[in-house]
């Protein structure tokens, strides 16, 4: 046995087995030496006679053969029983435990020990068994899933946490049941509304949730989850809902999002240099520039206008892809907004030729916006109208009650679409063919509208005629339609924010960010 | 309230001379400090009616300042104004700058010279 090595019960006959053949074979040389003694002694036999040798040998051969037979005989139940020992313990061995049925061990008595100790053991280990599943109570599932990256959170027909596996994003409430700790974005359909349009119209239903993080406010490191859930009405596992915990790719995306970030702030600082200095240079030239130098100058602040508007644009695809884009709805006047952008959108289109006509009446319900975002789907409307349109073309915005939504249209009478494409013109960097040949542009420009709008609750759509124009159409919700519903949600301190806000002056918005 | 004294804190010298410049013109008393610290200082040692304050400064961020203004020192300055003015935006500073009661938060690339003065009249309306 090598140093450090444990001794194995195994190894006990063996070494028992040698010592004994060593004593019987000393035993033997001694006995066969005293007889040998006599003989000379009593003179039968001397020395020099070859008998004498031989009978010697003779002696010594045949005891040493009949006593390790013998040996072999006595300690055959202790090699058994070792070897029965051994392997009940575990040890690793080349032959096969005794088999306590065998005749022989029947006969010699040893049988008995042998079952005694196969009994004992199962025994043992049954009650162990018991003893283990009793006090951890871990079902395979479980065991399983702490292996993944996977969670399942179960939810009852009362829609209460019933199951979360050990890892799920939950917490306990002070009552003692539990909550999903997870923020569901509101561009997307929340976790709650997805319930409640189940409850109200579905017997069964399945729903996808991509890059959902977990609450910020957490104590828990924060993590990020694609999420699959499945309804079903009146069971008593109503809701399965199945989580991958996908935070290491998509912590990277995250981390170009803060590049993005980083990136946008650095080219807002010249933008921000030559917009000042532009309506510097406006207002201070007022009267002194010729009609060529005002429309040069002209010029110059819309295309600086233009670049600020990409710029915000970027970011915001970027935020919205990565679930970080969040709109603030308050009491907005839709001509409040679009006055705040007028001049702007004015210079627009006088600078390329085009005339934009606005009529929005003051008196048109208020709705519930985020008044910078909605800001940045006129400029993106209007912008693309001035873009599809031809020179002299007039370019109409119009606001009307419908239902709950005010809905605005933006309306030109340019070059328009086929059928075709009209279906992919809100998808990210989609352009037509057509629109590549002809106008300069990235493509984001109604992808961040549609998300903006849809922030909102509201749709936005197209009706589109080639050569003779494109309405874009997008709604927004009245404010008294979803005001309590702003005031009464707990996701965001929306209330809080609707209170605050009466003396917060923002070209931007709070969660947005 | 009038506003008459204006505290600019700003590290970018191409756009706080922009402001600088226009405010004067239109008539009001600017100060001008590039640093975090500097800006501090001159904020306690004098009561402005109105601090433009941006958030990457050196030495000191404005969310720094502003919670030392708003909160650990607020009896100095219970009258004046803050606007928070950034072109880098993050979620906990405007969410700082709510919480600290600053009066507005600007994106600086999207107002020009005549929009913040615009603003600045804003604030001395009785609504705000």
């Amino acid at each position: 046995m090598a140093v450090g090595q444990k001794p194995q019960i195994k190894d006990f006959y063996q070494r028992h087995n040698r010592t004994s053949a060593a004593i019987v074979v000393i035993f033997q040389f001694v006995s066969v030496a005293v007889l040998a003694g006599a003989m000379l002694v009593s003179g039968i036999l001397t020395h020099q006679e070859p008998i004498f040798w031989a009978l010697i040998c003779l002696a010594l051969a045949v005891g040493i053969s009949v006593n390790i037979i013998a040996l072999g005989v006595i300690i055959e139940p202790m090699r058994a029983i070792t070897a029965a020992l051994s392997y009940v313990a575990g040890e690793k061995s080349a032959s096969r435990p005794p088999n306590s049925n065998a005749k022989r061990y029947d006969k010699d008595g040893t049988k008995p020990m042998l079952d005694l100790i196969y009994k004992l053991t199962y025994e043992n280990d049954t009650e162990q068994r018991h003893s283990t599943a009793a006090t951890s109570n871990v079902p395979p599932i479980e065991a399983a899933l702490s292996h993944t990256d996977a969670s399942i959170i179960i939810f009852d027909a009362n829609n209460s946490i019933s199951y979360a596996s050990p890892h799920a994003p939950v917490h306990p409430k002070p009552d003692g049941s539990q909550q999903l700790d997870l923020m569901f974005d509101s561009g997307d359909i929340t976790f709650e509304y997805w319930l409640k349009d189940c409850q109200v119209n579905k017997m069964n239903s399945e729903k996808l949730w991509t890059r959902i993080h977990t609450n910020p406010d957490s104590a828990d490191e924060p993590r990020i989850f694609d999420i699959a859930a499945s309804y079903s009405r009146d069971s008593e596992t109503q809701i399965v809902m199945v989580l991958q915990d996908r935070t290491s790719q998509y912590e990277p995306d995250e981390k170009d999002l803060d590049f993005i970030a980083f990136a946008a702030h650095e080219l807002r600082g010249p933008i921000t240099v030559i917009r000042g200095y532009l309506d510097v240079f406006d207002e201070e030239l007022e009267g002194k520039l010729t009609a060529e130098q005002k429309t040069l100058l002209g010029r110059l602040v819309v295309s600086s206008n233009r670049l600020s508007t990409y710029v915000n644009n970027i970011l915001n695809v970027s935020r919205y892809d990565k679930k970080h884009y969040r709109v603030e709805l308050t009491k907005q006047r839709l001509d409040d907004i679009y006055g705040s952008i007028a001049h702007d959108m004015d210079m627009r289109a006088g600078t390329l030729g085009r005339i934009l006509a606005v009529d929005i009446a003051h008196d048109l319900p208020t709705v519930a916006a985020d008044a910078n975002s909605i800001t940045e789907v006129f400029a993106n409307l209007v912008d693309n109208a001035i873009k599809y349109s031809n020179e002299g073309g007039i370019i109409k915005v119009t606001a009307k009650p419908a239902g709950d939504f005010v809905e605005v249209s933006v309306a030109d009478n340019g070059i328009g679409m086929p059928d075709g494409v009209v279906h992919n013109l809100f998808h990210k960097f989609y352009r037509s063919h057509r629109s590549r040949e002809q106008v300069a542009g990235s493509g984001i420009g109604l992808y961040i509208s549609k998300a903006i709008v849809e922030s909102h609750g509201g749709t936005i759509s197209v009706r589109s005629s080639e050569n003779k124009g494109s309405t874009f159409t997008f709604s927004l919700p009245i404010y008294s339609s979803v005001e309590e519903k702003l005031k009464a949600s707990d996701n965001g301190n929306n209330s809080e924010v609707i209170k605050t806000k009466q003396n917060w002056i923002t070209n931007h918005n709070m969660y947005r960010g | 309230m009038a506003i008459k004294t204006i505290l600019c804190i700003e590290d970018d010298r191409l756009i706080g001379e922009m402001y600088v410049r226009s405010l004067r013109k239109a008539g009001y008393d600017v100060d001008w400090m590039v640093s975090g610290n500097d800006g501090l200082v001159a904020a306690r040692n004098k009561p402005y009616d109105l601090i433009l304050l941006d958030v990457m400064l050196p030495e000191r961020r404005g969310s720094e300042i502003l919670a030392t203004l708003r909160s650990k020192e607020k009896d100095m300055i219970p009258n004046t104004k803050v606007l928070v003015l950034t072109n880098f935006e993050q979620d906990e500073e405007s969410r700082m700058a709510m919480e600290h009661h600053a009066d507005g938060y600007l994106i600086k690339a999207d107002i020009t010279p005549r929009k913040l003065l615009s603003i600045i009249e804003s604030l001395e309306t009785p609504d705000n």
